[in-house]
């Protein structure tokens, strides 16, 4: 799909965005001013050195953490300004995350992990666990459902916590580092089930500082000291995203 | 909601050891609490309990004057029909000769209701006396004659007529014209007058049937000039009181007291029991709740962790506080069951000391209110405290400020060896992320467990140093005092007076005696209020009563005050007070003006802190009574004393059995709690050691992953097995260093209260046997604990430990 095709709303819109840390040495100006449109059913792969104000960009527009300049706009809805208690109900609605360490709760069973979140947007139990079901089932999972996340291997826990961030068929999937904890196996599990969900029309932003993994987006954006380098629409415009494999 | 028990379920499922180990201290520390109250509950009513048991009479009456011709049991039987009364129980005491040096009397009555139906006594052993040859004795008996069930009590009597002239001042022959008596000993028994506490008025006592009283009332001597009374339960003692008085000839006399009053002393023990324990509950509630909050917030900052996840799945604050609280629950539920049922099966411990004598149903209790209310408020208080801190831990982390770690090198740079090092900065440095614990909890409960301990061994030491230490309350001699008669020169004992005083001194340079004093006791006007007053008047030797602040007054114009006495009278030493004239002096004689010199504490005969200490000068310009004297001596050292007595009795001097120091019922109130204070110093004492496995164990199993690291980093299994054993050893060094002070110096604080409140010397023993114990029990339990923790942190390899998640 090429940005031409793009459904003209944007999913994502960040203007001006701007994030400082306080830190004991000296403030740490993370994002300098960040301009970045997202258009649905894209997948942008956010790229930079370590330190570069990915994951914090992430985290922003997930609504996880605030900015202290700039606008963010999520599905039309404003991200910036917003109490943490409306965040927290904008990301039922809107956001699935996909983390580098996957952040599965060790303590339920793997369908437990995918029931949770359907649960928490207000869907009753048995419904959520259909649902959560056919994920499992849809991302390989289906015969690990009674286990605890601790059996299962790297790529499977990402498959789970991918399956967990699709319960409640999000507008956007974050995915921050995804492939950083897996082995070339894993990461092409991953990669691939990306694949067929963004051929399925989900909207996709990812973080990786791996050129391989960021091949198979349809965008490449390049960070650098806390602005946007290069925002890959050039780049995107030529080149065909499906072509591009691990 | 639903989702909310859904994570709930799942947190408890995963964490149920250490929540476990959370409701096992919130047991622990509710079930001394809920049993300590309802042990004080039951303690206040055991009396009274005991009273209703026993159906106490109500009125006991003494005939202080005769008419003339008129026998007692003539006077006790018109008082049958006067309106109100239900039965009047004549009251004989037969005195026997049983060989000891106390006057013993076999109580009985005429009246068959007397002890079957009012009066009952508890009987402790066997049963009651039926036949005329059978007899129960109470425990001062039992001990003070050596005697049990089935053994005989004998000796010989006194007929009445002996008896009789013996009332009247003797001067007739006494031999024991009396029928000698064999009883059998059937029962072991207690009333309430067995339990007081003044030992003056603790007698060993044997009570017999009616049927010994018809036998013997007209053969043996004895004292027939009391009765018990016993009301209608609607009657008012106080109409009922009237008539009897207005009954009886006008040439009769009787003192009528209700039988309650009698009961006034072991009232006032009781209620030092009572507040005893109460502060006892209040200590140990704050110290478990503190202690337990503590565990709580260890707990949620272990679970905190998920808190990410939960944040980013569109949990809002609230919602993940109330999930971390609900986790919490079934500790709190469980907690409050554990305490419960421990109360309830400590309930049999409880009454104790006097009122455990008192009490008529030892063994188990239910107080349902105590229960119920325990439950409630423990249970309410985890929750609020789980909320309270699982909000704190919701919060969403903004910008993540980074912190200099502590370091192990901080420590290395000390020259300290990596493995201690490593145990110091697990106690001291709380960790970051998911390995995060609170360390400063574990160091403020290690402070409050050693100051706990401390301050009540401090306490108890105390407490017991005062009781084996008469001149701490006031008796600083070894005999006395011997009555030898009245101040006034014009009175009946004047006589006597210069007698007694020529027989002291022609004794007073005896080898035997140390030092010999009169003791004078008369009542004094101080700023208009009455105060008891004494003065020492020492004939040779070196004898002094307790000073325990300034000096003792060395002239006419000076006094020494007792705590009470300065408290009342607002005044301090240095200040002036004013004392009135003797009575009975010039018309002209103006009040002094006296200088407070001193703190006293004053012997018995005055309450401790009650009293006013003036030389014989003084007292003899300021008494406002007759007063009375009485000698008193310091043993030389080495010297037996009962050769002593027998020495002073051979110079004309009694020693009675009240001449040996008798501590005062304060004393001996305190002493009888000192359980108290133990108990409260092993409560704190479990407690710490509740909270140091607690921290250990969880710190040790946070921090795995750095663990995994230093055996990465080189470390053998048995190094790193070392490590939270010197973390706990960290934790106790540094409790210690703090919270021993801290317990000196609370202690010093309570016991200065209690020692002021009664009036005696208020100097703290310090325990230093128990703190170098404690220091020593306390460092092998760190150890202990820490090598548990430290065997279960190398049961799994290191790559498990080092895996991410």
């Amino acid at each position: 799909m090429t940005l031409t095709e793009a459904d003209a709303s944007p999913v994502v819109v960040a203007r001006g965005v701007r994030k400082t840390f306080e830190a004991e040495l000296a403030p740490v100006r993370a994002l300098r001013g960040v301009d970045l449109d997202v258009a649905a059913a894209e997948f942008i792969a956010i790229m930079g050195p370590s330190g570069c104000g990915k994951s914090t960009l992430l985290n922003l527009i997930a609504g996880l953490d605030t900015a202290d300049e700039g606008e963010i706009i999520l599905a039309g809805e404003q991200v910036t300004g917003k109490s943490d208690d409306d965040l927290a109900r904008m990301r039922r609605r809107h956001i699935g995350i996909v983390f580098q360490f996957f952040n599965l709760l060790e303590g339920m069973t793997v369908l437990e992990n995918v029931v949770l979140p359907a649960m928490i947007a207000g869907t009753k139990r048995k419904p959520a666990e259909t649902r959560a079901r056919d994920l499992l089932d849809l991302l390989g999972l289906g015969d690990k459902a009674s286990d605890v996340p601790a059996v299962l291997s790297g790529g499977q826990r990402q498959r789970l916590a991918i399956a967990r961030a699709l319960a409640n068929e999000p507008t956007l999937l974050l995915a921050d580092e995804p492939t950083g904890a897996l082995d070339s196996d894993g990461g092409r599990e991953v990669l691939e089930l990306f694949r067929r969900l963004h051929s399925d029309g989900q909207t996709i932003l990812m973080v990786t500082h791996n050129d391989e993994v960021a091949a198979a987006a349809d965008r490449i954006v390049l960070m650098k000291d806390g602005r946007i380098d290069d925002d890959g629409l050039a780049r995107a415009s030529t080149s065909t995203p499906s072509s591009t494999s691990i | 909601m639903g989702f909310k028990i859904f994570v709930a379920r799942a947190e408890v499922r995963r964490r149920r050891i250490a929540l476990f180990g959370l409701a096992l201290m919130i047991g622990v520390s509710g079930s001394v609490v809920i049993a300590a109250v309802a042990g004080a509950r039951r303690t206040s009513t055991a009396l009274d309990r005991f009273l209703a048991a026993s159906n106490t009479s109500d009125l006991y009456l003494e005939i202080d004057s005769l008419g003339d011709g008129i026998e007692p049991a003539s006077v006790f039987s018109d008082l049958a029909e006067v309106e109100g009364v239900r039965a009047v129980a004549p009251q004989k005491f037969f005195f026997v000769d049983v060989g000891s040096e106390f006057d013993f009397g076999v109580r009985a009555s005429p009246e068959s209701r007397w002890l079957a139906e009012f009066d009952t006594p508890r009987v402790l052993h066997g049963r009651l006396p039926r036949d005329a040859d059978e007899v129960a004795l109470n425990e001062e008996a039992v001990a003070q004659l050596d005697l049990t069930i089935g053994d005989t009590l004998s000796g010989p009597t006194f007929d009445n007529a002996e008896f009789e002239c013996l009332m009247a001042g003797g001067g007739c022959d006494i031999v024991g014209n009396g029928p000698e008596l064999h009883l059998e000993v059937v029962g072991i028994t207690r009333l309430p007058e067995d339990l007081n506490t003044d030992p003056s008025q603790n007698n060993p006592a044997a009570l017999a049937s009616s049927a010994f009283y018809d036998r013997y009332s007209a053969t043996v001597g004895g004292w027939d000039r009391a009765a018990i009374v016993d009301l209608d339960p609607s009657a008012r003692e106080d109409v009922v009181t009237g008539a009897i008085h207005g009954s009886v000839p006008f040439d009769t006399v009787l003192l009528i007291g209700s039988a309650r009053q009698i009961q006034d002393t072991t009232d006032r023990s009781l209620d030092v029991l009572v507040v005893a324990i109460l502060v006892f509950a209040v200590v140990a509630a704050v110290a478990g709740a503190f202690v337990a909050a503590q565990s709580i917030t260890r707990q949620v900052a272990a679970t905190a962790a998920d808190l990410v996840a939960l944040g980013s799945l569109g949990c809002t604050r609230r919602e993940r506080a109330v999930i971390l609280t609900l986790s919490l629950l079934p500790a709190a539920a469980l907690g409050s069951i554990m305490a419960v049922l421990v109360a309830v099966a400590a309930s049999a411990w409880f009454p104790f000391g006097l009122a455990g004598r008192a009490e008529p149903e030892p063994g188990i209790a239910i107080d349902g209110t105590v229960l119920l209310t325990g439950v409630g408020t423990i249970a309410a208080s985890v929750a609020l405290v789980a909320l309270v801190v699982a909000w704190r831990c919701s919060r969403p982390t903004r910008s993540a400020a980074t912190r200099r770690a502590g370091g192990v090198g901080s420590f290395r740079r000390l020259g300290v060896p990596v493995v201690p090092a490593a145990g110091a900065r697990f106690a001291f440095d709380r960790g970051r992320g998911r390995g995060a614990v609170p360390a400063r909890t574990a160091m403020t409960a290690a402070v409050l467990a050693f100051a706990g301990v401390i301050g009540s061994a401090a306490v108890t030491a105390s407490g017991d140093r005062l009781a084996r230490t008469p001149e701490r309350w006031g008796h600083t001699w070894d005999l006395g005092p011997l009555d030898f008669g009245s101040l006034n020169e014009d009175s009946s004992y004047a006589g006597t007076r210069e007698e007694a005083l020529a027989a002291l001194d022609a004794i007073a340079d005896d080898d035997r005696l140390a030092a010999a004093a009169v003791l004078a006791r008369a009542t004094a006007e101080l700023d208009g209020a009455e105060v008891p007053s004494v003065s020492l008047d020492v004939r040779s030797g070196s004898l002094d009563l307790s000073i325990v602040q300034g000096r003792a007054p060395t002239t006419a114009g000076e006094v020494a005050l007792g705590r009470q006495t300065l408290d009342d009278l607002g005044m301090r030493i240095g200040d002036r007070v004013s004392a009135a004239p003797a009575y009975g002096g010039a018309a002209d004689d103006r009040p002094a003006r006296l200088v407070v010199v001193g703190r006293v504490v004053f012997p018995e005969g005055n309450e401790p802190g009650d009293g006013a200490l003036f030389t014989p000068e003084g007292l003899d310009a300021h008494r406002r009574s007759e007063g009375e004297q009485g000698l008193v001596v310091s043993v030389t050292p080495g010297v037996d004393l009962d050769a002593a007595v027998a020495f002073l009795e051979d110079h004309g001097f009694s020693a009675s059995a009240y001449a040996f120091a008798t501590p005062p019922s304060q004393v001996s109130d305190l002493h009888a709690i000192r359980s108290v204070p133990l108990a409260l110093g092993l409560f704190f004492g479990l407690l710490g050691t509740l909270s140091l496995a607690h921290v250990v164990l969880v710190t040790s199993r946070r921090r795995r992953h750095e663990l995994g690291v230093l055996q990465a980093l080189g470390l053998r299994p048995a190094q790193v097995r070392a490590i939270p054993p010197w973390q706990a050893t960290a934790i106790v060094a540094v409790g210690a260093a703090i919270g021993i002070p801290c317990g000196v110096a609370v202690g010093r604080w309570v016991w200065i209260r209690i020692a002021n409140g009664i009036g005696v010397a208020n100097d703290l023993a310090v325990p230093l046997r128990w703190t170098a114990a404690l220091a020593a029990v306390a460092l092998a339990l760190a150890i202990a604990v820490g090598s548990v923790s430290g065997r279960l942190a190398v049961r799994n390899r290191p790559a498990d430990a080092l895996r991410t998640e």
